[in-house]
């Protein structure tokens, strides 16, 4: 593997706080290395590809940004795309957010510098270690399903037949149309590419952008439909989604239960599953907003129907046969039913279309077995190692396992919210709460580790669904193992993170760390 | 006889057991001794160990007797092979590493309801008690392990024919599901379910279904995160795994991997209240834990 390091300044915030010339000297032995202005510049861009290409690079990590600003903004992801098509496998790509969980928060700390030097090497461990994914390439259907026939349901399936999408419009309730709308309705009942499903409601779907399975379930019967993308144009009730949210697996918003897109400026009606789109439920939703939203949504799914091709990233779990015996556990912890056991072979294995590569059977499995390609253990352990470097010996540390779903988002809006906090609290992104092994916590605690904050997500508002419960289920056994070896389990915290704008999930590091630092807590 | 392997078996902190079971290989160990000069060991008249090509040391390290035995057999023994559970991961009586090792001496030798006006030994003649009990391999170099409580007499038998001849003795990495054979529906069905609503001790249930899974009868066992190997023998005696056979050698260990795998399959509520989850996902195998011993108990120089 030839690896290249990327550094970007982000417009000059970081290096008030970094030298990032010296931290790149430090991995140029190791590495190519340079550092740049920044990541969302269309000229550092292409100096960047560029290096790529010349130095034929195979593996990329980017020091600067949070990763969540590449996701977060329309085009963000340019500089990564970029690297995805000149070869980089997306799981050779990481990234070390200097910016949010350093240069912002421990501005004037002289210790900042070693903390960007330990992050550094986490996300050279992730590229080391991570497997690289499996690309899937998917023709996509143009066949699209609108969930609810409500009126953005109805506007959004008349522009996707003007564009020769094929329509299944399912929804047991229909909303009223306003007169001037009526005739669109009337255009879309018309429509020969229309399949109007009266009464059915939506029981399962699995599948990838492109390539969507949905079954549907009437009184009479059950249908399985293809399609390419998933609109859900019925978004105003609570009740309405929250069977869905868990079919579709959607983030919702804690407080509404209704579903989120994934960002509430530029990708407002995109979800965190791609191929599935929503009609955002906004304060004011007047019919000239409600008009928009629906040409908005349409063409998102057209722009992704009629790309000839996608690429789908295989993220799923990996099954070791050589280790499994076959005992069942990884079946019954999946909650999308993405595994089964052989049944001639006792072996388990994965359905690619129904596995979100969430990590809770990797953490159930008893053997070690299953391994998730993204975050494998090999490279937590690791992490877990290089961040017990940092400080001096009896400082106490904190150890703060972030959900990427939840709480690195939250930590990174505590960041931009000029909220700072004690260095010696070091962060490790996972991919889910019931990604967590207890091994991992314990490895944590025997490396020197005075406490673990995990911030997982709320109950019911975890993407994959049980992560959260399980990892509470398995914390509540698992404090027995570490009173039994003399460690207050009150060091091991788990907290809700509330979701985004919200610093509930900071504050509590703050408060462990102070509880271990001043003694009120024992070690 | 001159041109034979020279062997030698030792015990450390253990029962003995696996020697019985070696012994148990009854006209079998006519073969084996066909094929070895054995030269010391506790089941014959020597003692002391000469210099070996195989020694098979059973126990764990547990006073410094022991350590400085296996040092010393270590550097007669150009092969030592770690035999049994104790050797191999510590064994049951590393469960004393749940205690700090005053505590340990002071219920041994003072609490004990057996024992009235009891001292703890203080001669210069006694093996003085390590902090914490030890696998073979956290003292010295270890080449091979035979795990089992005790280890089946076949398994002794092929690993130590296997090193003889120079080949890399097979063990599995898999669980012990594989080869236990009992029947599995709830495991297997893709829902999102408790495997039963509770959990039950053995002696709870009036009857037992002996061609069932045990976890599917709310009884804990260890199968699933336990390596196989034993040929699942309490299973069918109708008895769950205890675990004995150490973790799956893809786990790091077997205390947190049992508790992992359990919150989804039976109620953790019940786990807690009926079980003793600690003594039970690390009752063999405490001693290679990743915290292998309560704090406190500090390194032995």
């Amino acid at each position: 593997m030839k690896a290249g390091l990327f550094f970007s300044s982000c417009g000059g915030m970081l290096e008030q706080t970094i030298d990032l010339k010296s931290l790149a000297d430090e991995f140029a032995s190791q590495v190519k290395t340079m550092v740049v202005g920044d990541f969302l510049d269309s000229k550092d861009i292409s100096d960047i590809i560029r290096v790529v290409r010349e130095e034929k690079l195979d593996a990329v990590v980017l020091a600067g940004n949070s990763p969540e600003e590449y996701t977060d903004s329309r085009q963000g992801r340019l500089l990564v795309d970029m690297l995805e098509d000149v070869g980089i496998n997306p799981n050779k790509i990481a990234y070390v957010n200097l910016k949010q969980q350093v240069a912002l928060v421990h501005r004037k700390d002289p210790v900042s510098q070693q903390k960007a030097v330990l992050l550094t090497r986490v996300a050279l461990a992730r590229i080391e270690e991570a497997h690289p994914v499996q690309m899937i390439r998917v023709a996509p259907r143009n066949t699209v399903a609108v969930l609810g026939k409500t009126v953005e349901g109805w506007l959004a399936a008349a522009q996707m037949l003007k564009r020769g999408l094929r329509v299944y419009l399912i929804g047991q309730t229909e909303e009223e149309m306003p007169p001037t709308l009526a005739p669109v309705k009337a255009f879309v009942e018309l429509n020969p590419k229309t399949h109007l499903m009266e009464g059915y409601k939506v029981i399962d779907v699995y599948g990838w952008a492109g390539d969507l399975t949905i079954k549907i379930k009437s009184n009479k019967d059950e249908i399985t439909v293809d399609v390419g993308a998933i609109l859900v144009a019925s978004n105003k009730r609570r009740e309405d989604v929250e069977e869905l949210r868990t079919i579709l697996h959607l983030d919702t918003d804690q407080d509404s239960g209704l579903l989120v897109p994934l960002t509430m400026d530029s990708r407002m009606v995109e979800t965190i599953e791609e191929g599935i789109f929503i009609i955002p439920n906004l304060e004011t939703l007047d019919m000239l907003m409600r008009v928009a939203l629906a040409d908005a949504a349409s063409l998102a799914v057209i722009n992704l129907l009629e790309q000839p091709e996608l690429l789908h990233k295989n993220l799923v779990s990996e099954v070791d046969e050589s280790k499994c015996g076959g005992c069942g556990t990884c079946v019954k912890t999946c909650s999308f039913q993405a595994s089964t056991v052989d049944p001639v072979r006792r072996v388990s294995q994965i359905d690619l279309r129904r596995c979100k590569g969430c990590g809770n059977c990797v953490t159930s499995c008893p053997t070690g077995a299953r391994d998730l390609l993204t975050y494998p253990l090999a490279y937590l352990l690791k992490a877990v190692e290089i961040l017990a470097e940092f400080g001096e010996k009896g400082e106490p540390k904190i150890l703060a396992l972030l959900c990427e779903g939840c709480g690195y988002k939250s930590v990174d809006d505590a960041a931009q919210a000029n909220m700072e906090y004690s260095p010696n609290i070091l962060p490790l992104g996972v991919r889910c709460g019931g990604a967590i092994d207890t091994q991992l916590i314990l490895e944590a605690f025997n490396r020197g580790f005075d406490g673990i904050t995990i911030c997982k997500c709320a109950d019911g508002h975890c993407s994959n669904i049980v992560g959260n419960t399980d990892l509470d289920r398995r914390a509540n056994l698992f404090r027995e193992i570490l009173r039994s070896r003399g460690i207050n389990d009150d060091l091991l915290r788990i907290v809700d993170s509330g979701g985004r704008g919200d610093n509930y999930c900071v504050n509590t590091l703050v408060q462990l760390f102070e509880a271990v630092k001043s003694g009120e807590v024992t070690r | 006889m001159g041109d034979k392997p020279r062997v030698a078996t030792a015990w450390l902190q253990g029962c003995s057991g696996c020697h019985i079971s070696f012994l148990d290989l009854h006209h079998e160990l006519l073969d084996v001794f066909e094929l070895i000069d054995l030269k010391a060991s506790p089941i014959m008249d020597i003692k002391k160990v000469p210099e070996v090509d195989v020694a098979l040391v059973e126990g764990a390290v547990s006073n410094s007797e022991n350590r400085e035995v296996l040092k010393e057999i270590r550097e007669k023994a150009k092969i030592l092979i770690a035999f049994g559970t104790c050797a191999s991961f510590g064994g049951v009586a590393g469960l004393r590493n749940l205690y700090k090792m005053e505590d340990v001496l002071t219920e041994a030798y003072k609490n004990s309801p057996s024992v009235t006006g009891g001292e703890l030994p203080g001669s210069p003649a006694i093996p003085k008690l390590l902090s914490k009990v030890y696998p073979l391999h956290d003292v010295v170099a270890v080449d091979y392990h035979i795990p089992g409580c005790p280890p089946l007499p076949g398994m002794i038998k092929e690993i130590l024919i296997a090193v003889l001849n120079g080949e890399q003795p097979v063990l599995s990495n898999r669980s012990l599901c594989e080869e236990c054979g009992r029947k599995q529906s709830e495991m297997l069905i893709p829902k999102r379910e408790f495997v039963t609503n509770s959990v039950a001790a053995l002696m709870e249930l009036e009857e037992i279904d002996e061609t069932a899974c045990f976890l599917e009868q709310g009884i804990l066992c260890m199968g699933p995160a336990t390596r196989e190997g034993c040929h699942a023998r309490c299973m069918k005696g109708n008895v769950p795994c205890r675990g004995c056979m150490g973790p799956a050698p893809g786990a790091l260990e077997q205390g947190t991997k049992i508790v992992n795998a359990l919150a989804s399959i039976l109620p953790a509520g019940g786990l807690m209240f009926m079980e003793d989850i600690v003594g039970t996902g690390y009752r063999y195998s405490l001693p290679v834990s990743i915290i292998p011993s309560i704090r406190g108990n500090e390194a032995d120089e």
